[in-house]
């Protein structure tokens, strides 16, 4: 699995004959935001944007999703199961952020019952990531071990744009077969010491930077501490930074009905609101500042506790987005320096 | 892969009044290999559907010895159980499942036990206790203690005759009425009519989690175990499968580790109990 080089030309065209075949997601700019969203030519795709406004989770775990769908008839009801396309699919584009936070996402939708929905579309698809060009103000990528604008981890190809061409780096098979199915357009690496330098300089982009050692060791006894209340007393509940987060996952289920027909969906939800706990007789969160506890203990204890994974990849799309101005890096200096 | 979501069709075949509000609905599937396939521990729960309203957690209220059907124990309260008060026999709904850990069914045999239940509480503790009753050895000696708001809230009033047979049977209401001639006030005021050897008992809880606390911290005094003192746990247990967060207490599940969890555990949960 040596690693390549593919000219911008070449990539190009690699995209339209993989879009001839099988489904295609990149990053499209919309309006004044990026999305990844499916394409058919490589005319749509933009790679040197900013990140993009939804995380690349939408793509294996849908905003809203279909799990069966029924008929009723007088008392007798009919269940139609949903079933997927079984398309291969390629990712191209995606940030490493986004790219590490799916191997997060796995754990929990691989633990114990298998989630046929999301492994399905994991098992298909094929990512390849870019080197990014630009950071924002708000990533924070570098701050975790195992992630920076130029990782690997969750990616099967690694693209490093250096000038003329991307150098490709293979990360898995997965990605060694897209080489593979396609090696007119790929030639023999060359100019690593431009790759390294690209990565290095992406890498010194991210200034934002958070000190993560003693957290885990600080969540572990601060349950009850008073500063939840106050380092959340400017949050509205309003959810923003879980439904943009990359590795948030909880859902919703609810029937849709027309008529006779319905459909039963999951929808992304969140603990930062109230009623995701609310039970007819009991609500175990009551306060805002206990739903926001939740969501920054299982990112960076609960998670841990569970899958040995810290559940954030230092996207800054929370920071990004807050109304508010939260900001998670403050939040968990202020946790630490308690 | 399987999906995990998908339900599968169920007749309801009776439905009982057991309380205000309170309705108990026997089950059977519609798919002949699933009837005699479909097996559950006491404690377990299903997530049924009312199809164009949702799903929901209810626990099995029925014991495992039963065949061909399951019960389930519904109280009026948000908009998929008002529609299922109103379905008819005959009308189906989806069942998923069981889920959830169960009662450790062994760990009980033939152990002083103490029930205390709360409300609709009564429902998961069914199951283990007709169970108890009938598995050879299933017990030494059973204390049920319950206790409900008002004495028309007591769920299903017929059980407590019949387990008082075979076991130590006293109920209790907040709130009494002319028709009442027995205890009035929380459920833990029924603990000294217990007369146990507490290093061989176990206790076994369902209620709201004030309950659960009050009663704990008494049975501790009496000096049971705190691996002894089990407590089956509500949550809103949207998925049963581990997946969709809204169950979770601390860093675990209560759809997979629990809903069942002993005192110990619990305490070892984040204060969010």
């Amino acid at each position: 699995m040596a690693d390549k080089l593919i000219s911008k030309e070449d990539l190009n065209t690699l995209i339209d004959n993989l879009a001839k075949d099988i489904d295609v997601f990149a990053p499209v700019k919309k309006g004044d935001m990026y999305l990844y969203s499916k394409i058919s030519s490589s005319k749509d795709i933009s790679l040197n944007g900013k990140n993009t406004k939804k995380p690349l989770k939408e793509v294996f775990f849908g905003q809203s999703e279909e799990l069966i769908s029924f008929k009723t008839a007088k008392k007798e009801i009919e269940i139609i199961e949903s079933e997927e396309d079984g398309k291969k699919r390629v990712i191209i584009g995606s940030r490493p952020c986004d790219a590490a936070a799916l191997p997060i996402l796995d754990e929990v939708f691989g633990w114990d019952y298998k989630d046929s929905f999301y492994l399905d579309k994991r098992e298909r698809t094929t990512i390849i990531s870019i080197t990014c060009n630009e950071v924002e103000e708000s990533c924070f990528c570098t701050s975790f071990g195992n992630i920076s604008p130029s990782s690997k981890e969750g990616s099967d190809l690694l693209l490093t744009d250096i000038g003329e061409s991307f150098y490709v780096e293979v990360v898995t098979d997965k990605g060694d077969a897209i080489i593979e199915g396609n090696s007119n357009l790929f030639k023999k690496a060359e100019n690593i010491s431009q790759k390294d330098k690209r990565q290095k300089e992406a890498v010194e982009k991210v200034k934002r930077r958070v000190e993560l050692e003693g957290l885990k060791e600080k969540l572990d006894i601060n349950f009850e501490d008073p500063i939840w209340k106050e380092i959340s007393q400017k949050c509205l509940g309003c959810a923003a930074c879980t439904y943009l987060c990359p590795t948030c996952h909880c859902f919703d289920i609810q029937d849709e009905m027309k008529k006779s027909t319905g459909k039963r969906v999951r929808n992304w939800d969140s603990c930062a609101f109230g009623h995701f706990t609310q039970m007819p007789g009991h609500q175990p969160r009551t306060e805002q500042f206990q739903r926001f506890r939740q969501r920054v203990i299982h990112k960076f204890k609960y998670y841990v506790d569970k899958f040995n994974k810290t559940a954030c990849v230092g996207c800054g799309r929370c920071i990004e987005n807050c109304p508010v101005n939260m900001d998670i890096t403050k939040v968990i200096e202020k946790i630490v320096s308690s | 892969m399987k999906n995990i979501y998908l339900p599968e069709i169920a007749v309801i075949k009776d439905i009982k009044e057991e309380a205000f509000e309170i309705k108990t609905y026997v089950l059977e599937f519609l798919n002949k290999e699933t009837k005699t396939k479909f097996t559950f521990n006491p404690g377990q729960f299903i997530e049924l559907s009312v199809f164009g309203f949702g799903e929901a957690p209810f626990s099995i209220s029925s014991s495992p010895y039963r065949k061909k059907n399951i019960e389930i124990c519904v109280k009026k309260a948000g908009s998929l159980t008002k529609k299922l008060h109103e379905l008819k026999i005959g009308d189906e709904v989806g069942i998923r499942g069981p889920y959830g850990n169960g009662f450790p069914v062994e760990k009980l045999r033939k152990k002083s036990i103490i029930f205390l239940g709360g409300g609709i509480g009564v429902a998961p503790l069914k199951s283990l206790i007709d169970y108890l009753l009938k598995v050879e050895n299933g017990y030494k000696e059973m204390y049920i203690l319950y206790g409900a708001k008002r004495p028309k809230d007591i769920v299903g009033k017929e059980n407590f005759s019949f387990w008082s047979k075979k076991a130590q049977v006293y109920l209790t209401v907040d709130v009494s009425d002319k028709s009442w001639k027995g205890e009035v006030g929380p459920v833990t005021n029924l603990l000294p009519k217990v007369s146990v050897k507490a290093k061989d008992c176990l206790a076994v809880l369902c209620g709201p989690p004030a309950m659960i606390n009050a009663a704990t911290d008494r049975l501790r005094e009496i000096g049971l175990f705190e691996e002894n003192i089990i407590a089956t746990l509500e949550r809103y247990m949207k998925c049963g499968v581990g997946k969709c967060g809204h169950c979770t207490i601390g860093n675990k599940y209560t759809c997979i580790d629990g809903p069942v969890f002993t005192s110990k555990e619990i305490k070892e949960l984040d204060k969010e109990f």
